[in-house]
């Protein structure tokens, strides 16, 4: 060798080469050698060796163009042969495709309603620090949960727990007759609140102030769809409503609708206030019938909290065995039961959710690697065929990996437009309001994106590393025989696909079963040909004339009247003694009040004793 | 008729002066001392490409010599077509060029 200078390495000389696309002598690797020996001669080899290495750099930019305008060509031609089989292989295109697909589409509508489920109440600005204060009650050892709490808690705690920062009341008020003007309503989503409501809670206001609202006992808070229903065009600021005839209220702000992912539900807010200048509160710390909503200041904890308020009623009401305990406002959609039974709320159902989506999923992408793998033996001759033409072991890799992955990368598009399609209607039978617009749906989709490309690869890593390494010769003389550890690695694939598949039927029988078993389940009272009327507060007065009147009727055989539905008696009481009963024993009976005819209307079959009758005076 | 760039153009007319020597190196050489300008060798490659491509110059592979380490040389020669968008060239900025003075410094200044 004449010079032996810093030449440029092997990598350099690629990248001139790939730059400038060089040609099968090398010209121009010839031209940078020439210049190069001329600068050593005139300047020395540093001077040369410094200018190879600007000249390498100088052809970076062209370098990465010029590979780029490769690979988009490539791409162009593999593009093209995968239409081509596709256009092929119609039905087996289809088939695999939409298999895919409709499987990508199940696991992503689950996936929008488990990320619906898990986004309820966290819209709050104050979120980590609310809660809902709940009772444990003690009745002879067992305890009933509820997550109602006494009128006068919510100042109390305030006032006596310094880690309490705020806190509000929430009453439901029942139905209320609106009225402005001509137009008269009764509308039932009122709440009665503390004016602290908007400072710890974000819903908020289209017009009004929230540091002002509900300040006065007789103002009251709408949301869009009242103040248009009501108002018309007409700002809604100022308006006075008239509620039951008598109370005059002044429109103190708009809110915008709560949204279907809040726990607390209303349309209409009044002033707790209001209640208590009408009487309608109750200031005994022994009975309980609203919610109470606290927000903790940033650095208490809730077990802190939890320590110091739990013998809070006992503190009050001596002889009471009812303890507090705080429930975290996000956990209350999924973490929240009621009654004796403490089960796990309608998290489960997010569990259960998540592993059928996940099973779909993985029943699909199974399906799609064998069916792929099952046709590319079928390939053989196509790949003994590019090999005798010229193409290497890495061109086949690559066009058979690259050509599942597009038929993955296929498939999540149409299960893209599918779940677009379907949200809608899936919004109709999950009873929600669901959207892609759904906190952590990028997530969803960068990990169904990753899925499908490993699906993609799995699928075509038999073609692309089993059939690429034969000899073509062999190949085409047809000696080819599938290899023993794919024919295992697909019979496994099959047996778990089908296991899956067979589960999720049986799931779905079980299901179905269990729902005909509750529509048919006899309930020791006769639901049929059984209609009921809502009474309203001065109907309430003339329901014997009401009587008197329908049961005239033929079509009607027995009328009565009930404080409560049967199928939904919310009223419990602890409060009963009778003969023989042990004094210490308490616990919780479900009361109903009820007309004479009840027993009779409803068909209710009788263990033991009579029905009311009008016979007894004691009745 | 497409109007060539003005390195095209440059590398049209280089080739065209360098006759029978006409390779990489020496267009590159050329045009460097031409217009002392610090243009990289690779920078001349796709001009020659595209202007044969497009039929203005045709190519053919050469002798190598010890100074290329026995890579052969690829040499260039205008066509016809060539040497015809050279007249037209020629033509048109001798158009645009008449009557411009050679020491014009005064030009939009005009106080």
């Amino acid at each position: 060798m004449k010079h032996k200078g810093n030449r440029p390495s092997r990598l350099g000389l690629w990248l001139l080469t790939n730059a400038y696309g060089d040609s099968e002598h090398f010209p121009l690797i010839g031209d940078f050698e020439e210049i190069y020996s001329e600068i050593v001669t005139e300047k020395g080899d540093f001077a040369a060796s410094l200018w190879y290495w600007g000249q390498i750099v100088r052809s970076i930019p062209s370098f990465i163009s010029n590979s780029l305008y490769w690979s988009v060509a490539m791409l162009k031609n593999y593009l093209k042969v995968i239409l081509r089989n596709i256009r092929k292989h119609k039905g087996y295109s289809f088939i695999n495709i939409t298999g895919l697909a409709i499987g990508m589409a199940c696991c992503l509508l689950i996936s929008i309603w488990v990320l619906d489920e898990l986004s309820y109440d966290r819209f709050h600005t104050n979120a980590p620090q609310l809660y809902r204060v709940e009772e444990d009650q003690q009745y002879s050892g067992r305890v009933f949960h509820v997550a109602v709490t006494p009128h006068p808690l919510a100042p109390a705690l305030i006032e006596e727990i310094p880690e309490i920062l705020d806190a509000t009341r929430y009453v439901w008020s029942g139905g209320l007759l609106f009225r402005y003007g001509e137009k008269a309503f009764f509308e039932y989503s009122i709440r009665a609140v503390d004016p602290s409501f908007f400072q710890m809670f974000t819903f908020p206001l289209i017009k009004g102030d929230k540091n002002r609202a509900l300040e006065s006992a007789y103002s009251i808070v709408i949301n869009e769809d009242i103040a248009e229903k009501y108002f018309g065009m007409e700002d809604p600021l100022g308006k006075v409503i008239t509620i039951n005839n008598t109370h005059e209220f002044t429109v103190d702000g708009v809110i915008q609708s709560v949204p279907h992912n809040s726990i607390l539900q209303f349309e209409v807010l009044i002033p707790y206030a209001f209640l208590e200048k009408i009487g309608r509160t109750n200031l005994e710390f022994g009975s309980n019938s609203i919610g109470t909503y606290v927000q903790l200041r940033p650095n208490a904890t809730m077990d802190q909290v939890n320590a110091k308020i739990s013998g809070f009623i006992k503190a009050k009401v001596p002889d009471s065995a009812t303890e507090l305990v705080l429930k975290p406002l996000t956990r209350i959609h999924l973490h929240s039961y009621w009654g004796y039974e403490k089960d796990v709320g309608a998290i489960q159902y997010v569990y259960m959710f998540s592993i059928i989506a996940l099973f779909v999923l993985l029943i699909a992408c199974i399906n799609f690697m064998n069916l792929s793998t099952a046709r590319s033996s079928n390939r053989a001759k196509e790949v003994g065929m590019r090999k005798v033409v010229g193409a290497l072991k890495s061109h086949l890799i690559r066009q058979f990996y690259g050509e599942s992955v597009v038929f993955a990368f296929i498939a999540l598009i149409l299960a893209v437009i599918i779940v677009t399609v379907m949200l809608p209607i899936f919004s109709d039978f999950a009873d929600k309001d669901l959207s892609w617009n759904v906190g952590g749906i990028v997530t969803i989709l960068i990990g169904l994106t990753a899925i499908t490309f490993f699906t993609g690869l799995v699928a075509g890593s038999y073609p692309a590393l089993f059939l690429s390494a034969f000899q073509p010769v062999k190949v085409i003389r047809g000696a080819l025989k599938s290899g023993a550890a794919s024919s295992w690695f697909r019979k496994i694939l099959v047996v778990v696909q089908f296991s899956l598949s067979i589960l999720l039927v049986i799931g779905t029988v079980v299901v179905y079963q269990q729902l005909t078993y509750m529509k048919n389940k006899r309930l020791g009272w006769d639901k049929e040909h059984l209609v009921y009327i809502p009474l309203r507060d001065d109907v309430r007065k003339v329901y014997d004339t009401l009587k008197t009147e329908l049961v005239k009727d033929p079509h009607v055989l027995n009328v009565t009247a009930s404080s409560q539905l049967p199928s939904n008696i919310g009223s419990n009481s602890s409060n009963f003694n009778w003969e023989g009963k042990d004094p210490n024993f308490t616990t919780l009976i479900g009361n109903n009040s009820v007309d004479f005819d009840f027993i009779e209307t409803l068909k209710i079959e009788m263990k033991e004793g009579r029905s009311f009758s009008k016979e007894y005076s004691s009745d | 008729m497409q109007m060539l760039t003005k390195l095209e153009e440059l590398i049209l007319l280089s080739v065209w002066r360098l006759g029978e020597n006409a390779y990489g190196t020496t267009v590159y050489k050329h045009i460097r001392q031409v217009t002392r300008k610090k243009i990289s060798l690779g920078g001349v490659y796709f001009p020659l490409e595209r202007l044969t491509n497009k039929g203005y110059l045709t190519s053919y592979i050469g002798e190598a010599n010890e100074n290329r380490r026995g890579l052969s040389k690829r040499y260039y020669r205008i066509t016809e077509k060539g040497t015809k968008a050279l007249n037209e060239i020629k033509r048109i900025n001798e158009v645009m060029w008449e009557g411009y003075p050679d020491f014009a410094f005064s030009a939009g200044k005009n106080t």
